[in-house]
């Protein structure tokens, strides 16, 4: 069978409350979504109540996968970050709830360029892109930070801010196109 | 007035602001226009798609960390709650 028929099909006996659909996918993406909502959220806990939270809309049909949109996995992963995210800013206005999340969330605050090492994507691409730059993009994509909280974060002037950003989101597609069409 | 000409000025204008826009960092004002603006401008929309493939490869490209094995026997007993607390029908003696 198609790869994405198996995911078609998966996903209906979901729809149906079949719960070993359920743990398949998450055998499946599990993995996946866990690491995405930890590379957030650096911090383990936070990232299990994260990736439940993930499977959980998906079960109870909050949010429903449209096939002709793009591939599962996309898909999960977007809502993963999206709640992933969604978490971060909650920790962040509410950050005695998990005492020990607070040193890691706001460990992420700090400008960290190492961490795009662990990203294999990235690791290609950001070689070609000027560091201050790559840091923002970081910042805004998985601290899902706004151009003023990136500005107060980096005491930068906020136009200073959207033009790095935009410079190089820029930088970042021009590579992304040349490496796609090496392939 | 050459409307063609605004059309093109106008998707320049939108085209400018996909980088933004993809990243989730317009403003209400700004994400309105582009939406708005979007169907009527092919390069914006292509864009567009390119920054929504580099943001699923960021996903998926993380350092791919293993969840502890009590997520898994967690996430399978919350799917055995009820989303909404039953209701029993009160009864009159």
């Amino acid at each position: 069978m198609h790869p994405e028929s198996d995911d078609i099909y998966l996903m209906a006996q979901i729809a149906r409350q079949d719960d070993h659909a359920l743990h398949t996918l998450y055998q499946q993406y599990g993995t996946a979504v866990y690491s995405l909502a930890y590379r957030v959220l650096q911090n383990t806990t936070l990232a299990e109540e994260a990736t439940q939270d993930t499977f959980l809309k998906i079960w109870q049909q909050k949010t429903t996968w449209d096939p002709a949109k793009g591939a599962l996995k996309s898909w999960l992963l977007t809502i993963a970050h999206h709640t992933a995210i969604d978490r971060l800013r909650r920790e962040a206005r509410q950050p005695a709830t998990h005492p020990e999340a607070i040193e890691d969330v706001e460990a992420f605050g700090t400008l960290r360029p190492e961490t795009w090492q662990d990203d294999i994507l990235l690791r290609s691409l950001i070689q070609h892109i000027p560091a201050e730059q790559a840091t923002l993009i970081e910042l805004a994509f998985f601290g899902g930070l706004s151009h003023s909280e990136i500005a107060e974060r980096t005491a930068l002037p906020l136009g200073t801010i959207k033009t790095r950003l935009r410079s190089g989101l820029r930088k970042l597609r021009e590579l992304w196109l040349e490496t796609s069409n090496h392939h | 007035m050459n409307r063609n000409l605004d059309r093109t000025t106008d998707c320049d204008a939108i085209v400018e602001l996909i980088p933004d826009y993809a990243f989730g960092l317009t403003d209400p004002a700004e994400t309105a226009r582009v939406e708005a603006a979007l169907s009527a401008c092919p390069e914006a929309t292509a864009q567009l798609i390119d920054f929504q493939n580099i943001q699923n490869a960021m996903r998926a490209g993380v350092a791919q960390v293993e969840p502890p094995p009590r997520l898994e026997s967690r996430l399978m007993a919350a799917t055995q709650k009820p989303t909404e607390p039953r209701r029993l029908p009160v009864r009159w003696a």
